[in-house]
């Protein structure tokens, strides 16, 4: 990744969007494994779906794509929910009732509606940049929750005994301040109100 | 009483599952009302009940397909949106307009589907399943006034420049989850 798209990372406005799209999946969120296991999940079902739309953008009304895009992701996510489980239950399990939300990720509709008129190329490029984008925040959300929430990383424990544990950030009040202290330094590092 | 309250106040949808917090923190929710958002909402999801509650215990279930939930679900959200969207069209033909884009905007999001979703699994009839549904929206509802309501408050009076808008909305959300779990001692 270049200097310039580093940059970009925190200063283009769509960083407030990856807020819009964490929101319902923030349930599962309380470790930093589990909040990987979100993003990963949902980046492959982002980057699958990104190239369905993108192969059907000439069939789709332009006028109801949101519900097209709603339809796409929803028989991704179908065929995920049926297939996770095969591979490995204690991961679906651990998702819960918040896989099936992906398909109401508002950010995943963002980028269609951004691609439309691009060529493979550049969906790709802008695909994957926004898929590392995603995992950073998942990762930094997961990884406060359950560094200061239970003084652990990755089930390691990490802080010592006797030094008080901000149990409040295990709960979905944590997970809104965890989410309140992220979108207050992207405002800080993009300088604007 | 107490089903309505656990629903509104101990377990409030928005606050502890995060449905809908997408829908409040998206820039186009401020230019609709909470209400017309609830009214809105309240339309699809009775529709989309009765879809869901068919769908599932009528096709699904007995042919054992329940692999399918998801995407049977959504295409009944979307089908719900257009419908909603005729009936609007033929009652109420001079807000058509407004009420086509807030049935949009509401239907996309996490709300309907997710709430939907979750209970059909604790579903004993159809309108215990209604019920819970229109509650849990209710419930949604009346985070949504409040927030309304603080927010408009809080505009009166000045903050540090990058606390706006979405990390005040996000500690008001955090404090208000905060305040409502004390609920939960209500009926010990």
């Amino acid at each position: 990744m270049t200097k310039h798209k580093c940059l970009d990372l925190v200063k283009e406005n769509y960083l407030n969007v990856y807020l819009l799209a964490i929101v319902p999946i923030l349930g599962v969120s309380t470790t930093l494994l589990n909040a990987l296991s979100m993003a990963l999940i949902l980046s492959f079902v982002w980057f699958v779906s990104t190239f369905i739309v993108f192969a059907l953008s000439k069939v789709i009304d332009l006028n109801s794509r949101r519900f097209s895009y709603f339809l796409v992701l929803a028989l991704m996510v179908s065929v995920v929910d049926l297939l996770l489980p095969l591979v490995n239950l204690e991961f679906y399990q651990s998702l819960g009732i918040y896989l099936p939300l992906i398909c109401c990720s508002c950010l995943i509709f963002e980028t269609f509606d951004a691609n439309l008129e691009k060529s493979a190329k550049v969906v790709l490029d802008d695909i994957l940049y926004k898929i590392v984008t995603l995992i950073v925040i998942m990762a930094f959300i997961g990884a406060v929750r359950e560094f200061f929430g239970l003084g652990e990383l990755l089930g390691y424990k990490i802080v010592a005994y006797g030094i008080p544990k901000v149990l409040v950030l295990q709960t979905s009040a944590g997970a809104f301040f965890v989410l309140a202290f992220l979108a207050f330094v992207i405002n800080w590092v993009r300088g604007e109100k | 009483m107490e089903f309505i309250i656990t629903i509104l106040l101990v377990n409030n949808i928005l606050l502890f599952q995060f449905l809908g917090v997408d829908i409040l923190v998206n820039r186009k929710a401020k230019e609709h009302s909470p209400s017309l958002l609830v009214f809105v909402a309240l339309l699809l999801m009775a529709f989309c009940s009765v879809l869901n509650y068919v769908t599932y215990f009528g096709v699904l279930k007995p042919h054992s397909m329940e692999y399918l939930t998801i995407f049977a679900f959504a295409l009944n959200v979307v089908l719900s949106a257009v419908v909603v969207r005729f009936l609007c069209e033929k009652l109420f033909g001079f807000i058509y307009d407004n009420f086509s884009e807030v049935i949009s905007f509401v239907s996309y999001h996490s709300l309907v589907f997710g709430i939907g979703f979750i209970n059909i699994q604790e579903a004993t009839c159809f309108s215990s399943y209604l019920g819970l549904n229109l509650s849990e929206v209710l419930a949604f509802g009346l985070i949504a006034w409040i927030v309304t309501g603080i927010g408009k408050h809080l505009s009166y009076n000045q903050f540090p420049k990058y606390v706006h808008p979405l990390p005040l909305l996000f500690l008001v959300l955090g404090l208000l989850a905060m305040a409502f779990k004390g609920f939960a001692n209500a009926f010990y």
